[in-house]
């Protein structure tokens, strides 16, 4: 049963609570957020977005401020004063996208960097330090997608290295040989997409795996035997979408456990009803509404995490150029 | 933010809100004094004692850990007491800040970082990720440190499967050690077993892929650090041959770490390996767990991959003399498995997983009947599917156990009355018992639609035959 103040999304007190969390520099979730503000900005920006109220942030002094994030190695920290490190690099990039500012960037010392962490069994670490993970070979496809400069690393080894973290469940781990989790699904799934290898998925096998997730409440887990959270709305949808099962589980039941999760009062969204609400659940709980064509919310595409029409944007804009080259040799 | 209750709307206390600013504030000042000494390139004591402040505060603050490694690689590459030392401190910081945050993931590596440099003992550490995991069973990064020490250790599988056990016996719904098993026993099994030549080679090949991974690991786990600790050097008299571990292997990986070498075998693809006596004591196990624990998914994930384990030893002997040998086990382990369903499903009719689990052996067992009617095997193969045909589910009943089959058939037709004529082609190269089975199958996936409504657009391509978890789909509908 949904609470009766929150049948509808919320639309206007979300993006109230995002402009006003993003303003608010006293609070100790301000200092405790630092190192991941760029994340913090594209869910807020992205939440905006879907709801079509993305004019309620200043665009120009975002992306000045992006720019200041970005290390003399190419790529970003999580802020100004945070380290290079992949997670923020694919974070400013999406920021960029949504304003159509990647030209901002000098796209080649970016994928340079991006390159430099490819190890040779395929994987990427997320920076200089050696943490490897399967987040980061997503991280890595996305970012070089979006400049459009796949060719800078190797992908086939790259595609190879998330099949060797498959399970027996036909999930995905960090790296090879540890448990899954529909978190790292989604990056591994997402990853595999863009590298062009979803034939190196067990479909059946991972979507069941996945549908699984969705408990009594109608939320959806990350693992079995684990509690349902908002988040997980996006990690396994979007690998149900992508994989072309999202019918596979109960819309209309997860529907309502994200409405459930709404704050009438101060607006955002928690990670299970009456829980204390942030950024990156209120991001996740609007982008799983999308994904299951929410009237009111603008469409996000499961692989890139952005808008449909800034991803259809970046793909149109590289047909053209394309075609032209074809044509030159007959002219 | 997870598992924060909201506060109350009105007002705001006061003294709550007070005390909130100092919080954030007194942050604040600590961040910048941090930062500002990183950014000055301060590697004193007292630099780094704030540093740890910060992040016992906080573990997740990344940069800050760069800053202690940037501070300590010179003392380690150095290497002697004070590397030691060094170390020490770090396993010392680490340990408070996973009190603090278990999960974080910063704090993990970091700790990776100092372990792989060799100075502690690795014995130390599988003890205390024991600890952790008694107290947070489900951890995987705790699970995923437990891989990287014991393969540093090169402790054989066959210990931490025991391990596994051990956790499982503590709780039957530990998902993460039902994982690990999945993982160990090909492992365990590599090297020979029954798995015929090709298993043995692809064991092999995958088990030297897996040395190879360890040393991408630990290597990365060392990045940074000119060279892995020589052997011999002072300051580690305990751990002699664990430090050599990682540079040892760091050597051995060189050669497989090349670019575009053919996929490692992820764990669900490295069925064939494991020996069908071992895949018995597996099926024995889990059945535990089923009696103990039903409404519990881990075990019933777990009893799919042994089902696919199962079929692989069959589908490997196809078109060899050993075929009609695989198919006949592997119908004696299908007919057993729908027996302890049957059972389950005895005490308790509408139990989900017994039924959809009963529902897939007959798929399974649907699949072996049908691919010797449509004559795919050799000669050596017609004797068996004549008794399959001859009676369908019975006849796999007939070659397991005696009780089995007549339980299967009495449930199955109830089951099947409800629906039954939900359009499954089985293709028509059967006998009656094909018909049965397959009005079993949509018998038993309608039943599952009422019962588990949440993933009726599941169930509903299962029964339509638009989705194979366990039974491959049959040539004639591939072809479609
Ligand atoms: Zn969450």
């Amino acid at each position: 049963m949904v609470h009766p103040a929150r049948q509808e999304l919320l639309a206007e007190q979300h993006a109230r609570y995002i402009v006003e969390f993003s303003q608010n520099k006293d609070s100790f979730e301000y200092f405790a957020t630092e190192h991941f503000r760029l994340s913090g900005v594209y869910w807020g920006l992205t939440a905006l977005h879907l709801l079509g109220r993305q004019a309620a942030l200043d665009g120009a002094e975002i992306v000045a401020w992006v720019l200041r994030c970005q290390r003399p190695c190419g790529g970003f920290g999580g802020s100004e004063r945070h380290d290079a490190h992949l997670l923020y690099t694919l974070s400013a990039l999406q920021i960029l996208a949504l304003y159509d500012e990647l030209d901002c960037v000098d796209v080649d010392t970016v994928a340079r960097y991006v390159a430099s962490l490819q190890q040779p069994d395929g994987s990427f670490w997320g920076d200089e330090w050696g943490e490897t993970d399967t987040r980061f070979s997503y991280c890595a496809l996305s970012a070089l997608w979006l400049l459009d400069r796949l060719h800078a690393v190797d992908v086939p080894a790259a595609a190879a290295y998330v099949a060797a973290c498959k399970n027996f469940d036909g999930g995905f781990g960090c790296t090879p040989g540890n448990e899954s989790h529909a978190g790292q699904v989604f990056t591994c799934v997402a990853a595999l997409d863009i590298a062009g290898r979803l034939d190196l998925i067990d479909r059946d096998l991972l979507c069941w795996w996945l549908c699984e997730r969705q408990t009594r409440s109608g939320g959806l887990n990350g693992r079995p035997e684990k509690l349902q959270d908002v988040c997980y709305s996006w990690w396994c949808l979007s690998a149900l979408s992508i994989l072309g099962r999202l019918h596979w589980i109960d819309q209309a039941a997860l529907t309502d456990f994200i409405l459930d999760c709404q704050d009438e009062d101060g607006g955002g969204i928690s990670d299970r009803p009456e829980d204390q609400v942030d950024v990156y659940h209120t991001f996740f709980g609007i982008a799983g509404l999308s994904l299951m064509g929410r009237p009111g919310l603008a469409p996000i595409d499961p692989t890139f995490a952005l808008p449909v029409e800034v991803v259809d944007r970046l793909r149109e804009r590289r047909r053209e150029p394309v075609a032209a080259a074809a044509e030159a040799p007959v002219a | 933010m997870h598992g924060r209750p909201r506060q109350k709307a009105g007002p705001p206390d006061p003294e709550r809100v007070k005390a909130a600013q100092k919080k954030a504030a007194l942050f604040g000042q600590l961040s910048a004094e941090v930062l500002e000494r990183r950014a000055a390139k301060r590697y004193d004591a007292e630099s780094l004692a704030l540093a740890g402040k910060l992040l016992e505060l906080h573990p997740e603050v990344y940069t800050v850990w760069n800053y202690r490694r940037e501070a300590l690689q010179p003392v380690l590459d150095a290497g002697g007491e004070a590397a030691v030392a060094a170390v020490a401190g770090e396993l010392a910081l680490t340990e408070r800040a996973l009190h603090k945050n278990p999960k974080s993931y910063a704090t993990w590596h970091h700790r990776r970082w100092a372990v792989a440099k060799g100075f502690c003992s690795l014995e130390r550490e599988l003890q205390l990720v024991g600890q952790l995991l008694e107290a947070d069973e489900r951890n995987f990064h705790g699970w995923g440190y437990r891989r990287f020490i014991v393969q540093l250790m090169g402790t054989p599988a066959a210990r931490e499967l025991e391990y596994a056990e051990h956790k499982i016996n503590q709780n039957f719904s530990n998902y993460s050690a039902w994982h690990s098993r999945t993982a160990l026993l090909p492992e365990l099994h590599g090297g020979g077993g029954d798995g015929g030549e090709d298993a043995g080679a692809a064991a092999a090949l995958s088990s030297a892929l897996a040395a190879a991974r360890l040393g991408a690991e630990a290597s990365a786990a060392a990045a940074g650090t000119a060279t892995a600790p020589a052997a011999g050097d002072a300051g580690h008299p305990a751990e002699q041959p664990s430090q050599q571990q990682p540079s040892q292997q760091q050597a051995e990986a060189q050669p497989a770490a090349q670019p575009r070498r053919p996929p490692p075998a992820g764990a669900s693809s490295a069925t064939a390996a494991v020996p069908k006596e071992a895949l018995d004591e597996e099926y024995e196990l889990v059945k535990q767990a089923f009696f103990t624990e039903p409404e519990d998914q881990s075990g019933w994930f777990y009893h799919r991959w042994l089902l696919g384990c199962s079929l692989a030893h069959w589908e490997r002997a196809r078109g060899t003399t050993e075929e009609a040998a695989e198919r006949a086990a592997l119908l004696a382990v299908l007919a057993r498995e729908e027996q302890t369903c049957q059972e389950l499903l005895e005490v308790e009719p509408d139990a989900k997983w017994p039924l959809l689990t009963l529902t897939r052996l007959r798929e399974l067992e649907r699949q072996v009947l049908r691919s010797s009617s449509s004559g795919g095997g050799k000669s050596s193969g017609s004797g068996a599917g004549a008794s399959g045909s001859e009676a369908g589910s019975s006849g796999a009943g007939a070659s397991g156990s005696e009780a089995g089959s007549s339980g299967a058939g009495a449930s199955g037709s109830e089951a099947g009355s409800s629906g039954a004529g939900a359009g499954v082609g089985d293709g028509g190269s059967s006998a009656g018992g094909g018909a049965g089975l397959a009005a079993e199958i949509a018998g038993g996936y309608a039943r599952l639609i009422e019962l588990d409504s949440l993933r009726r657009g599941y169930y509903e391509d299962a029964r339509d035959g638009r989705a194979h978890v366990v039974a491959k789909p049959s040539a004639a509908a591939a072809a479609q």
